[in-house]
C-alpha cells in the first residue's frame, strides 16, 4: 500500500483536496442534522394528544353586537349557549375554554407549590368551564371534576381559583404524592386551589412543556366565546351545522366559526410536513453536489496526471495498481473529511440543541451517514480511476 | 538480450496506416550498449515502446532475456517492465509532487520489496547518481541534470537487465549531457545492456555500436537507400 507517498503527495496539494474534505464533512454535517430534524418532526406526528380528536369541533362565537360589551351580557350567552349544544342529540359534553389543541402553542406561566421550596414550574395554563374533561375525552384519574360552583369570572377577586392539573404536572411538582388539595402560586403570588387531577394531556408547545396543563374554572368570553364540543363517533358531519344553527338561535348578534380538530391537527403539521420535505430535498441536493464534487476532483486529477499515470505503468504498475491508487487517495481524502464531519454533526447539533430546541442526534444516523458518504466516495472515484486505468503506458515516451 | 524477429508495428486511422515498423529484425546481446539513431519518424520512438513492453505489436516475434514477450496479458507485461527493464525518458517523468526518495521507490513498491531493502537500495542509487543530501528534494528544487539523475537513479535502485533511454540528454546542456552520459557508461560497465535512441552524435558515439533506423526498418549506413543518396553515411 502507498499510504505515506500518497499522503506526502496529498500534503503537497492541500487546496483542491481539502476543499473535497471540508465539503464531505459539512455534508456530514447537514446530513445527520437533518434526518435528527425529519425523524423528530415525524415523531412529532405520530404523537397522540390522548384527546378524541376525530370528534371534537372547536367552536368560536365572534359577536358584532354592541351588547356584548357587557360581561354579564356575555357570560349569560356563554351559559346559554353550553346549554343549546349540550342539548344537540349527538352532542357527548361542550366546554367553553380557550384551550384549543394542536396549535403548537397556547398560554403558559410559572408556578409554585404553595407552601413548598419556591421552586418555579412552567406549565401550559388555561380557563375553562366544568365540561372539558368529557369535551376532550380525558379522564379524572384523583380528585373532583370542576363544578359551576367553581367558576370565578370576577377579575379582582380574591378568593383562591379551583384548578385541576394534568397527571404529569402533578408528578412533577409534587414528586409523586397526591396534588388534590394542596395550592399553587402564579408568579404574582395568587392562590389557587387544586381539587382534581386528569390525564392524559399532550399538547405541543414552544418549549418542553407539553405534557403539564393548569386548567382553571372560569368563563372565556372577553374576545369572543370559544367551546370545545364533542360529539358521537360518525357524527360530526349532522351534528355541525346543528350547533351553528341552535347558537345562531339563541343569540344572532354574532358569527360563528367552527373548525374540526383533525382540520386544526392538519394544519399544524403542515410546517413540519414542509421542514421534512425541504430537508429530504436538502440531503439529497448535498449529497449530489458532495459526489459530483468527488467525481470533478478525481476526474480533473486523472487529466491531470495522465502523464504521471502512463509513467508508472512503464515502471511496473498493473491497471490494478492504478485504480488502487485512486481509489486509496480518495479513501484517505474521504476519512479525512468523515473524522471532521463528524466533529462538525455534533457541534452544529449543539448549536440547534441549545439555541432552537432541536432534537439530540441519534448516534445511529451518524454512523449510518458515515457509511453512506463513504461509499458514495469509492463510488464516485470509481469512474474516473477506471478511465485511469485504460491509458496506456505508451503516454510516458510521448512530449507533453 | 533483446531478440527481434520481423516485428511489424502499424498505426491506424479512420484515412490513413502508417507502417511505423516493417520487418522490423534487430539482436542486442547482453552487456552491450547499443545507440540507435535515426530522423524523426523512422520509428526511434515506436521501438522504443515494442521493446519497452509499452505498446503490442501485430507480427514477428520478440524475445527478452531469452522469453518469447510477443503475447503476453497487459499484467504479464507491468511485470516484466517492472522486473525487468528500466527507463530513462527525455523529460525526465518523475512525479512532482513526490520527493527524491519517493520518486526512485514507485518502482521497488510494485516489487513488493520489503521497506528496509528498497531504503537501503534507493540511499545507494542517490550516492551513485550523487544526491544523497537532496533525498527530500521535489524535482521543482532541482536542476535538469539533477532530475535526470534521479530518473537514473531510479532505474539504478531497480536493478534491471536492460535500460532503454529515449533521448536521455535531449533536454540537457552538454556539460549536464557530458555528466549523465558518464553514469550511462559507468552502469554499462558493471554489465546493464542500454539501447538509448538518440538525435546526439556525440552520445551515439559513446555506445558500443550505433543501429540506423530509416522508414520503420533497420538500415545499413554504408549502404543507405537511395533517396536520401550518402546523407547518413557522411553522418556516421
Amino acid at each position: 500500500m502507498e499510504f505515506g507517498p500518497i499522503i506526502r503527495a496529498l500534503k503537497r496539494n492541500k487546496v483542491r483536496f481539502l476543499l473535497i474534505v471540508v465539503q464531505i464533512a459539512i455534508t456530514l454535517a447537514v446530513v445527520t442534522n437533518a434526518i435528527t430534524m425529519i425523524r423528530d418532526e415525524g415523531q412529532k406526528m405520530l404523537k397522540r394528544s390522548g384527546f378524541d380528536d376525530d370528534n371534537i369541533v372547536w367552536v368560536r362565537s365572534k359577536p358584532f353586537s354592541p351588547a356584548f360589551k357587557d360581561q354579564a351580557y356575555r357570560i349569560s350567552t356563554v351559559n346559554a349557549d353550553l346549554r343549546a349544544i349540550q342539548g344537540i342529540p349527538g352532542v357527548v359534553a361542550v366546554a367553553n375554554t380557550n384551550f384549543l389543541p394542536w396549535q403548537g402553542g397556547g398560554s403558559s406561566g410559572e408556578m409554585a407549590v404553595g407552601g413548598g421550596d419556591g421552586s418555579k414550574y412552567r406549565t401550559q395554563t388555561y380557563t375553562t368551564t366544568p365540561g372539558i374533561l368529557d369535551a376532550l375525552g380525558v379522564h379524572l384519574v384523583s380528585g373532583r371534576l370542576l363544578r359551576d360552583t367553581d367558576l370565578d369570572d370576577d377579575p379582582n377577586s380574591k378568593a383562591p381559583a379551583t384548578v385541576i392539573i394534568s397527571r404529569d404536572l402533578e408528578k412533577l411538582m409534587f414528586n409523586g404524592k397526591s396534588a388534590v388539595g394542596r395550592q399553587l402560586l402564579d408568579s404574582g403570588n395568587s392562590i389557587s386551589n387544586i381539587v382534581g387531577v386528569f390525564d392524559p394531556f399532550y399538547n405541543p408547545y414552544g418549549w418542553p412543556i407539553h405534557e403539564y396543563a393548569v386548567m382553571f374554572a372560569g368563563h372565556v368570553s372577553r374576545s369572543g366565546a370559544m367551546y370545545l364540543v364533542r360529539v358521537k363517533p360518525g357524527t360530526m358531519k349532522q351534528i355541525a351545522p346543528l350547533i351553528e344553527k341552535r347558537m345562531l338561535q339563541a343569540n344572532n348578534g354574532r358569527n360563528i366559526q367552527m373548525q374540526t380538530i383533525d382540520e386544526i391537527k392538519d394544519r399544524y403539521f403542515t410546517q413540519g410536513r414542509i421542514v421534512r420535505g425541504a430537508m429530504s430535498m436538502v440531503i439529497s441536493l448535498i449529497v449530489l453536489v458532495t459526489g459530483l464534487g468527488i467525481v470533478g476532483v478525481t476526474a480533473f486529477s486523472v487529466t491531470e496526471r495522465r502523464k504521471q499515470i502512463g509513467t508508472r505503468r512503464a515502471l511496473g504498475a498493473t491497471k490494478g495498481a492504478v485504480l488502487r491508487y485512486f481509489l486509496l487517495e480518495n479513501w484517505i481524502v474521504t476519512n479525512a473529511g468523515l473524522i471532521l464531519g463528524v466533529a462538525a454533526a455534533y457541534g452544529l447539533n449543539i448549536l440547534l440543541v441549545t439555541k432552537t430546541a432541536g432534537a439530540k442526534l441519534d448516534w445511529r444516523f451518524v454512523v449510518a451517514a458515515v457509511v453512506l458518504l463513504w461509499l458514495q466516495g469509492i463510488i464516485a472515484t470509481l469512474i474516473p480511476a477506471m478511465r485511469a486505468t485504460r491509458f496506456s503506458p505508451v503516454i510516458a515516451t510521448r512530449g507533453e | 538480450m533483446l531478440r527481434m524477429k520481423n516485428i511489424r508495428k502499424i498505426y491506424r486511422t479512420e484515412l490513413v496506416e502508417t507502417h511505423a515498423l516493417e520487418d522490423f529484425s534487430l539482436n542486442v546481446d547482453a552487456g552491450e550498449f547499443v545507440a540507435i539513431m535515426g530522423p524523426s519518424g523512422s520509428g526511434k520512438t515506436t521501438f522504443l515502446n515494442v521493446a519497452g513492453l509499452l505498446d503490442v505489436f501485430e507480427g514477428g516475434v520478440y524475445e527478452l532475456d531469452d522469453k518469447d514477450v510477443s503475447k503476453l496479458s497487459d499484467r504479464e507485461m507491468s511485470h516484466i517492465r517492472n522486473q525487468k527493464i528500466g527507463f530513462i525518458f527525455q523529460s525526465f517523468n518523475l512525479i512532482p509532487d513526490l520527493d527524491l526518495f519517493d520518486n526512485v521507490d514507485i518502482p521497488l513498491r510494485y516489487r513488493g520489496m520489503p521497506a528496509g531493502e528498497r531504503k537501503t537500495r534507493i540511499e545507494k542509487a542517490a550516492e551513485v547518481v550523487g544526491l544523497s543530501s537532496r533525498l527530500h528534494h521535489l524535482p521543482s528544487q532541482m536542476s535538469g541534470g539533477q532530475q535526470q539523475r534521479v530518473a537514473i537513479a531510479r532505474v539504478l535502485a531497480a536493478d534491471p537487465k536492460l535500460i532503454l533511454a529515449d533521448e536521455p540528454t535531449g533536454n540537457l546542456d552538454s556539460l549536464m549531457a557530458r555528466e549523465i552520459m558518464d553514469l550511462l557508461d559507468e552502469i554499462n560497465r558493471r554489465g546493464t545492456t542500454i539501447v538509448m535512441v538518440t538525435h546526439s552524435p556525440e552520445c551515439a558515439a559513446r555506445a558500443s555500436r550505433e543501429i540506423h533506423l530509416f522508414d520503420g526498418r533497420v538500415i545499413d549506413v554504408e549502404r543507405p537507400p537511395a533517396l536520401f543518396g550518402g546523407a547518413l553515411k557522411s553522418a556516421k
